[in-house]
């Protein structure tokens, strides 16, 4: 009996765990997680290591925790982009590109018509030839504007901002 | 490769290989498929099983799934439909519990407003991991190759839950075999869509 049994079903067992190995269409953490090619699309991550890559759609967006998040978006209308501590985010060539990041993080603007970012302290913001862009500091903030029609920076309780060498700061530059 | 494809050509290599291995084993042994009668007689099948989801599931979860279940089988045409073959004809009604990854992806439940007229999406939904209830009903076609081994195949409809929506698959269809340790008990290999399973049937 057990030979009969070890004959038929073991193999068929074999064979059900070879054809379904573990397989995944990624967004899981530490995984690529990427909308594309369409008309809106927002992406999740459970836990704060994603890497979130949206293109080539009207709207997409990223919403991530604490824990170094990644998140890319070009070639769209609008990106839209939520994270905690210690996020990178790359925004480039959409009609506008928008953000509210935590402590730490790092945010690039490029090739855009209006950046608009709030972010926390410690955090370090790049707008490149965008026609308008703003940011809200939560605390102390670089922000380096090159070829920026616009550059407005705002402080913590409405603070002023100080002007660097190219672009501005809230604490030093 | 979309997942419809890539799941259709891993469920036909899984069956071609499967039809060998149970063709293979079943040749060894004394036929009865041409025996109309000569199977284990039963009223219902209990059927207790392991499931795995290896598919994407309708609604909001993604491959893959784990869960358990049962299935009732209730044996309704003993003659079944081929009057010179051993085969016989059930309706099958399951009750499966899965828990299925979240697509980490879907619409964006609130928006907030950002600088510069910004609009930023803090909140997505479907990035849970979502419990599936599976309820499906089948028809159950048997055919009883030998005194170990039965083959079935089930087409039938699947009714699912899944956060709080109900929906319907209008056709799903499962194949599976037996190996039958006595006239009562069998292990039971299932797949098809949405899920696979392993589990004890207990004929009744």
């Amino acid at each position: 009996m057990l030979g009969k049994f070890a004959r038929g079903v073991l193999p068929a067992l074999f064979l059900v765990l070879t054809v379904f190995g573990c397989e995944s269409d990624g967004c899981e953490e530490g995984e690529l997680c990427e909308c594309r090619d369409g008309q809106e699309c927002y992406l999740g991550c459970d836990g704060g290591d994603c890497d979130q890559y949206c293109h080539h759609m009207q709207r997409c967006g990223g919403v991530c925790e604490d824990g170094g998040c990644s998140f890319r978006c070009h070639d769209m209308n609008h990106c839209s982009s939520a994270c905690g501590n210690a996020c990178v985010i790359d925004c480039h060539n959409v009609n506008s590109c928008g953000g509210l990041c935590g402590a730490g993080c790092q945010y690039q603007c490029r090739s855009t018509d209006r950046c608009g970012v709030e972010v926390g302290p410690g955090s370090e913001v790049l707008c490149e030839s965008v026609a308008s862009c703003e940011v809200v500091c939560r605390g102390s903030c670089r922000v380096t504007c090159r070829d920026v029609a616009r550059c407005d920076v705002t402080c913590e309780g409405g603070g002023d901002s100080i002007a660097c060498a190219d672009g501005r700061a809230c604490g030093s530059c | 490769m979309g997942a419809a494809e890539r799941a259709s050509r891993r469920l036909a290599t899984l069956a071609i290989g499967l039809a060998a291995v149970f063709a293979a084993s079943a040749a060894t042994a004394q036929s009865t498929i041409k025996r109309p009668g000569a199977r284990p007689s039963y009223a219902v099948e209990l059927e207790p099983h392991a499931l795995i989801g290896p598919f994407d599931p309708p609604g909001p979860g993604d491959e893959a799934g784990f869960g358990l279940g049962m299935r009732a089988t209730f044996d309704l045409v003993p003659d079944g439909f081929i009057r010179p073959i051993n085969d016989s004809v059930g309706i099958g009604v399951g009750l499966d519990v899965l828990g299925y990854d979240g697509q980490r992806r879907g619409d964006c439940e609130r928006f907030v407003s950002g600088p510069n007229g910004t609009l930023i999406c803090t909140e997505v939904s479907g990035t849970g991991d979502p419990i599936y209830v599976l309820l499906p009903v089948v028809m159950q076609w048997n055919f009883w190759l030998t005194r170990n081994w039965s083959v079935f195949g089930e087409p039938g409809l699947l009714f699912h839950v899944a956060e709080g929506d109900f929906g319907v698959s209008p056709l799903v269809l499962y194949a599976g075999g037996r190996f039958h340790f006595s006239n009562e008990v069998a292990l039971t290999l299932r797949i098809g869509y949405p899920t696979f399973s392993l589990g004890v049937s207990f004929l009744l």
